[in-house]
């Protein structure tokens, strides 16, 4: 995939110093995204200090192994959130008694704090999450509430078809159209 | 390859997996049709790369949430505390002494020329050559400067160790103590210079196979090279 911006550019430079051992750049790729890796991970954990030692686990995992980022599969970011994701979502699959407690509570709130200089400058981020929604928008209705109940709140394939009364494969076959309609609207426009 | 693969099937999967909506053993099925498919095939690289790409994305849709206080130095404390540390071992590999650069040139040319384990750096005062012993086919030479903890390892005709392996050279400080761990290293066609960290002393130097990519803490092995000082 070829870089998509300067951000990407500037991304791969810094992962490439953290190789070199270079604390500055891990800072910085800390900095830039450790608010977003764990807003992501919250959002699955709902436990704002799992989330963080989630984000932490997969940095120090970048630290000790750099080479696990490939640039030929893709930008640092996606890698990143992926690897969080993923993370997450095994921490509540193995403690489902911890999520069964956390149930009940409320999502965290959406922070209005000013993500300022740690996050991608604030500008593109607002111009990329307002793509990621109308890309999302445009989805049919039963597509994007299966992939929101998968991604935001980790469940598989089969407990979605058993909690939407669905046959597996109408899921599968949901979550694989509306996958292949956001990369069509999300990446074509970059290419 | 792609004409023979189910690339229907596959992408099915590698979607789900994406946002992380496989079962466990789902997951298990997805990695072995991508290696039985071949992890050569494009095509799969590319749906994984596309839909990873893909999943980040949706998750820029939720606002950043700010770190605690202190999270990033606790993140660069825990960094610096992680021995041993291939960081430590690359650090040492760009920033330190000039004699490393130097060694691992002619290493590499050793490498080349056939010769691992004699004379690798002739024109550098102080620096001593240590070849191990072996159980196994292969060359293993460890060059260092008594005093200093920075090291060069070079190897030559060394059997693969095997998927999801690695080779680990440990070091001994002093009679008795416990091995510790001084970096790991998987050779190419055979071949490796690695830099190594081994303590400003040690009697004893070995290498053994452990889980990759990180190595062991300890040796969970017997030694396949072996060397006393």
């Amino acid at each position: 995939m070829a870089v998509h911006s300067l951000e990407d550019a500037r991304d791969r430079d810094l992962v490439r110093r953290v190789a070199d051992g270079d604390e500055d750049a891990f800072r910085t790729l800390f900095r830039r995204y450790g608010p977003v890796a764990k807003a992501v991970a919250a959002r699955l954990v709902r436990q704002g200090f799992m989330a963080e030692e989630i984000v932490q686990e997969a940095f120090l995992s970048l630290w000790r192994a750099p080479a696990a980022y490939r640039e030929e599969l893709g930008t640092f970011r996606a890698w990143l959130l992926s690897t969080v994701h993923h993370r997450a979502v095994d921490s509540i699959r193995r403690e489902e008694a911890q999520r069964r407690r956390a149930a009940d509570a409320p999502p965290d709130p959406v922070t209005e704090v000013d993500a300022g200089e740690v996050v991608i400058d604030r500008l593109q981020a607002q111009e990329t999450r307002g793509q990621i929604r109308r890309a999302m928008a445009e989805l049919p209705p039963a597509q994007r509430q299966i992939l929101e109940m998968m991604y935001f709140d980790g469940k598989t394939q089969s407990v979605i078809a058993g909690e939407l009364g669905l046959p597996l494969g109408t899921v599968k076959s949901r979550t694989l159209l509306g996958m292949r309609r956001l990369r069509a609207s999300l990446l074509e426009e970059v290419q | 390859m792609s004409s023979r693969l189910p690339h229907d099937e596959l992408e099915t999967l590698i979607v789900a997996d994406a946002v992380g909506g496989l079962e466990d053993a789902e997951q298990e099925r997805l990695a072995r049709l991508m290696a039985s498919h071949g992890p050569d095939c494009a095509e799969c690289r590319r749906l994984v790369t596309e839909y990873t790409e893909v999943a980040g994305q949706i998750g820029l849709l939720l606002e950043p949430e700010p770190l605690s206080a202190g999270a990033e130095d606790a993140l660069v404390t825990a960094a610096r505390a992680q021995e041993p540390s291939e960081i430590e071992a690359r650090r040492g590999w760009r920033a330190a002494r000039p004699w490393i650069a130097v060694v691992a040139v002619a290493a590499a040319v050793a490498i080349v020329a056939g010769v691992v384990g004699y004379a690798l750096a002739p024109n550098q005062p102080g620096l001593r050559t240590i070849t191990l012993q072996g159980t196994v086919p292969g060359r293993v030479s460890l060059i260092y400067q008594p005093g200093q903890s920075d090291a060069v390892l070079v190897a030559a005709g060394l059997p693969d160790p095997g998927e999801g392996t690695v080779y680990e050279l440990w070091y001994q400080p002093s009679a008795g103590a416990r091995m510790r761990p001084a970096g790991v290293f998987t050779p190419t066609d055979g071949s490796a210079v690695a830099p190594a960290r081994v303590g400003s002393s040690f009697v004893v130097v070995a290498v053994t196979i452990e889980p990759g990519p990180d190595g062991s803490p300890q040796p969970t092995s017997n030694p396949i090279f072996s060397a006393s000082v």
